[in-house]
């Protein structure tokens, strides 16, 4: 008798782990993931056991806040990574044309869906055990019971259970890649809420008055919950991302970010049309291109270039932002410059990521399109396509500024005691006028403030088109420019975050530290300034502290910023690969050197 | 002097030995067609000469410039037509030829009338309006010639410009180039479509993983692979005595009985069938068949390659 022993066989997962294997950047990011968090949690430890005393015992029983702090950083990580590896899962498959291949085979839906999903989940749980060493040190230190280890381990993998089946469920859904990552993270942000609010009151009616809102535990039952509140809903992504791979296996490729701003379109010509009856202040120019072809289209016809869109993006931002600190204008001093320097962040970070995806794109979109070539065909210099190219966002750059500029000025207002806004319908004209007063007052802060616009917005834009230029699609390129920015720029103010002040006055006093501290991230100046701009003014030997560091931290980054522009522009033709007569004639003159040797 | 000249080319992708010491010349006027499987090379030797490949080893000179030296002088003289249509998908036909327009630095005020003769052209001039993305795709091919003749080059290079292409949107675009033919263009020209490059070109360069198996005009081809000797025949009665008859003709190198009808292969001669005609009519026999064996560009072309790629 023949017997068949029946053989587990998981076929897609071992080829998406042997793909990922034999992919260098897998080493890499592994790298990379594990010196920052390294680099940051031994950081985060020395700064604990340097407050505990000076004694060595008194670091004993400390271990729970660094066991918090390596738990929260596991969690940015999983934010972070999690999502962009997800929502390319199915994705990919259908920018391949292969999905319509498996789903013919014998693997039934779900075992494609729940293989990519541990083909995600392997590599995200492998980050993961890189903390391992550091909680066993935490752990040794005391203050933490194996329940809350227990728990910060199990609510990290939950998180990513959830966020993975989130991700395959955008990625079934949508058509492209850049689709799914911003729907990922578009449900993960209103779902949020959701899920803390049903976390609290499940919370609340079974255990009492105990905040649910917390990555480590030693009560097994919030626990349970906890993960009970993550675990459902995906189960629910799994099941929808079940529904939508075969219902949505051919679904067409749109082009998300073109289909909203056209939507939007539609949206404000109707809003203009029912309230003033269809007054147009700025035309968009029919004009065709006179010497400048390139920085014509982006700034004529692609959607995040031309004015009337560009006029939304400001409005968008500006309303908002305009009322909100006007309205925390009556609060109290730090509540009011607290709002403000929140909102500055934001701002920041909304600023960044649309010239990320304005930046990234102006070259990759020219090989998706498969353009390059003809541009680079043509009589056009290289350095003249990319200048002409990133002229294309130096008018988002201009939009970016306003809001930012509108904070910086609030700030200054707030800081001299809102002068002005006793006025009654004065007010209109004395606020500006004291708003004007305040920033020659704090004038050290408001230089700092616009430098750090000035220079690091163009900053953002060089880095982000070079790695726009180098990389294959624009979701790589977004990706690994958010990546790179968030872990230069962004990590140390989350990082920091509520010890801002201590870190900032420690700098402050310490001109030798503060100096390499400032050059290692532009947003430690930015931090520095929002934290102790304001205050009252150190001086040393009749220096502001804040002014020498900003003429350091300006000087460097502008440098930065000017040698980088010029390198892309002298090595254009190398970036956009293209034969460059120069170095041709180099490499020409060097074989005909060698010939009569031959 | 040629217009493209190339010496001992050699182009390497990483590991891979994708061109390997190609050497050809067009002189001015003629169409060049570029012949081979996918992977063999054309597109990249094309790539070469559109100044778009930085690394290459030979020679490869445009009107006696050379390509790796002065490749600013070379785009200027050359229309680059790529295997894919670049579709900017926000732009209109206006303003897609407006563009390159600009971007070749042709005079503002010449603009509207160059853009207005490639239109009428390639007899797009109804689609001004119309937006690049919603052509059909034998409109955005003619529309890629209307792109690359902006400039007035004197070379095109046109990379499978009938590929995907339904037979009338194909038709056209031959008769195109035809037209462009007339014009005195120089055009090198890849394609998969053998019979288009048979009706178009004077000369063709067979490739294949990299190395150049013949070039020559198409007579040149047939005669090299002495296509033109088998000559099939059926004939009434026909016995052993008659076949060693036939085997004693003058330039007939064998004769073979087959099934239904004799094989007859001749030596090298152009004038060998005629004189074989007349041969087997003065031996007196009754001819039912006299068949030489068809020749094209698909039988030239399998027996020079066997499917090997770089």
């Amino acid at each position: 008798m023949n017997w068949r022993t029946p053989r587990l066989g998981l076929p897609l997962l071992a080829k998406e782990l042997v793909e990922q294997a034999s992919r260098p950047r897998t080493y890499v990011v592994r790298i990379v993931y594990a010196t920052l968090l390294f680099v940051i949690a031994f950081w985060q430890f020395e700064r604990i056991l340097a407050n505990s005393g000076a004694s060595t015992f008194s670091a004993l029983g400390s271990g729970k806040l660094m066991f918090e702090q390596v738990v929260l950083l596991q969690l940015l990580g999983v934010l972070l990574f999690l999502p962009p590896l997800s929502c390319g899962a199915i994705t990919s498959e259908k920018e391949r044309d292969s999905l319509a291949v498996l789903l013919v085979t014998r693997l039934g839906p779900f075992t494609i869906l729940f293989e990519k999903l541990l083909g995600r989940l392997v590599p995200m749980l492998s980050f993961l055990l890189l903390s391992m060493p550091l909680l066993a040190f935490a752990y040794s230190l005391g203050g933490v019971s194996i329940v809350e280890l227990i728990s910060g381990i199990c609510l990290l993998a939950v998180i990513c259970v959830h966020i993975g089946t989130l991700g395959l469920m955008c990625s079934s859904w949508a058509g492209t890649t850049v689709s799914a990552f911003i729907g990922t993270y578009t449900i993960g942000l209103i779902s949020c809420p959701v899920l803390a609010v049903v976390a609290m009151t499940t919370a609340t009616a079974t255990i009492g008055k105990i905040s649910p809102l917390t990555l480590t535990t030693d009560n097994s039952q919030l626990l349970a919950i906890q993960s009970a509140v993550l675990l459902v809903p995906a189960v629910s992504y799994f099941l929808l991302g079940r529904y939508f791979l075969v219902h949505r296996a051919q679904v067409a490729r749109k082009n998300l970010v073109l289909e909203l701003f056209r939507r939007l379109d539609r949206f404000f010509f109707w809003l203009n049309d029912i309230t003033t009856g269809g007054v147009v202040l700025i035309r968009d120019d029919a004009l065709l291109p006179d010497f400048m072809p390139i920085t014509w289209r982006e700034t004529q016809k692609k959607s995040l270039g031309t004015t009337r869109y560009l006029v939304r993006v400001l409005v968008s931002i500006e309303t908002p932002l305009f009322l909100i600190l006007a309205a925390v204008a009556g609060m109290a001093y730090q509540t009011r410059l607290g709002v403000a320097a929140e909102a500055l962040y934001v701002v920041w970070a909304l600023g960044v990521l649309l010239i990320t995806v304005q930046a990234t794109s102006l070259i990759s979109s020219e090989r998706s399109h498969q353009t390059l070539d003809l541009l680079l065909a043509s009589t056009m210099d290289s350095h003249e396509i990319v200048r002409q190219k990133h002229l294309g966002i130096r008018r988002l750059m201009l939009v970016l500024t306003v809001p930012l500029v509108t904070i910086f000025l609030f700030e200054a207002w707030f800081a001299t005691g809102t002068p002005g806004l006793e006025d009654g319908a004065l007010a209109i004209i004395t606020v500006p006028l004291a708003t004007v007063v305040a920033v020659f007052q704090h004038f050290d802060y408001f230089l700092c403030a616009l430098l750090s616009v000035l220079v690091y917005l163009p900053l953002c834009s060089w880095i982000a088109f070079v790695i726009g230029i180098k990389s294959r699609s624009q979701m790589r390129a977004m990706l690994i420019t958010l990546m790179v920015l968030f872990g230069w720029a962004f990590l140390p103010v989350l990082v920091a975050g509520k010890q801002a002040e201590m870190i900032t006055l420690h700098l402050l006093e310490k001109p030798l530290i503060a100096v390499p501290v400032l050059l290692c991230s532009p947003s430690v100046m930015i931090m520095m300034n929002e934290t102790r701009g304001l205050a009252e003014p150190l001086t040393y030997g009749g220096i502001s502290p804040i002014l020498l560091f900003s003429i350091v931290n300006f000087s460097f980054y502008g440098l930065v910023w000017y040698g980088l522009r010029r390198r892309c522009l002298s090595q254009a033709d190398r970036l956009l690969g293209r034969l460059s007569g120069h170095t041709a004639a180099t490499a020409a003159t060097a074989a005909t050197a060698k010939e009569p040797a031959a | 002097m040629p217009v493209v000249s190339i010496e001992h080319l050699h182009v390497h992708y990483g590991p891979i030995h994708a061109v390997r010491g190609i050497s050809l010349e067009i002189p001015q006027g003629e169409v060049y067609g570029f012949i081979g499987p996918n992977g063999a090379g054309k597109s990249t030797t094309i790539k070469v000469l559109a100044t778009l490949l930085p690394n290459f080893t030979g020679t490869a000179r445009i009107n006696g410039i050379d390509v790796a030296a002065n490749p600013r002088a070379i785009r200027e003289q050359i229309g680059y037509m790529p295997d894919f249509f670049g579709v900017y998908e926000d732009l209109n036909v206006r303003e897609y030829l407006h563009f390159f327009a600009a971007a070749y630095r042709i005079p503002r005020k010449q603009r509207k009338t160059v853009v207005g003769n490639v239109l009428e052209l390639t007899d797009l001039t109804h689609k001004i309006s119309d937006q690049v993305d919603s052509l059909s795709r034998g409109m955005k091919q003619r529309l890629a010639l209307a792109r690359v003749l902006l400039h007035d080059p004197q070379l095109l290079l046109l990379d499978e410009p009938a590929s995907g292409l339904d037979p009338r949107a194909r038709i056209e675009v031959r008769e195109l180039l035809k037209a462009l033919t007339e014009m005195g263009k120089t055009i090198l020209i890849s394609s998969h479509i053998l019979h288009e490059l048979a009706h178009l070109c004077t000369r063709v360069g067979i490739i294949e993983a990299g190395q150049m198996v013949a070039q020559g005009s198409l007579e040149d081809i047939y005669r090299q692979l002495q296509l033109m000797r088998i000559v099939h025949v059926r004939l009434v009665g026909a016995d052993e005595a008659v076949l060693e008859k036939i085997r004693k003709i003058e330039g007939v190198e064998n004769v073979e009985q087959q099934v239904d009808r004799i094989a007859i292969r001749l030596r090298d001669n152009p004038a060998a069938v005629e004189t074989l005609h007349e041969s087997l009519c003065s031996l007196g026999v009754r001819i039912h068949m006299f068949q030489p064996e068809a020749m094209d560009m698909e039988t030239a072309f399998m027996k020079l390659t066997e499917g090997k790629t770089a």
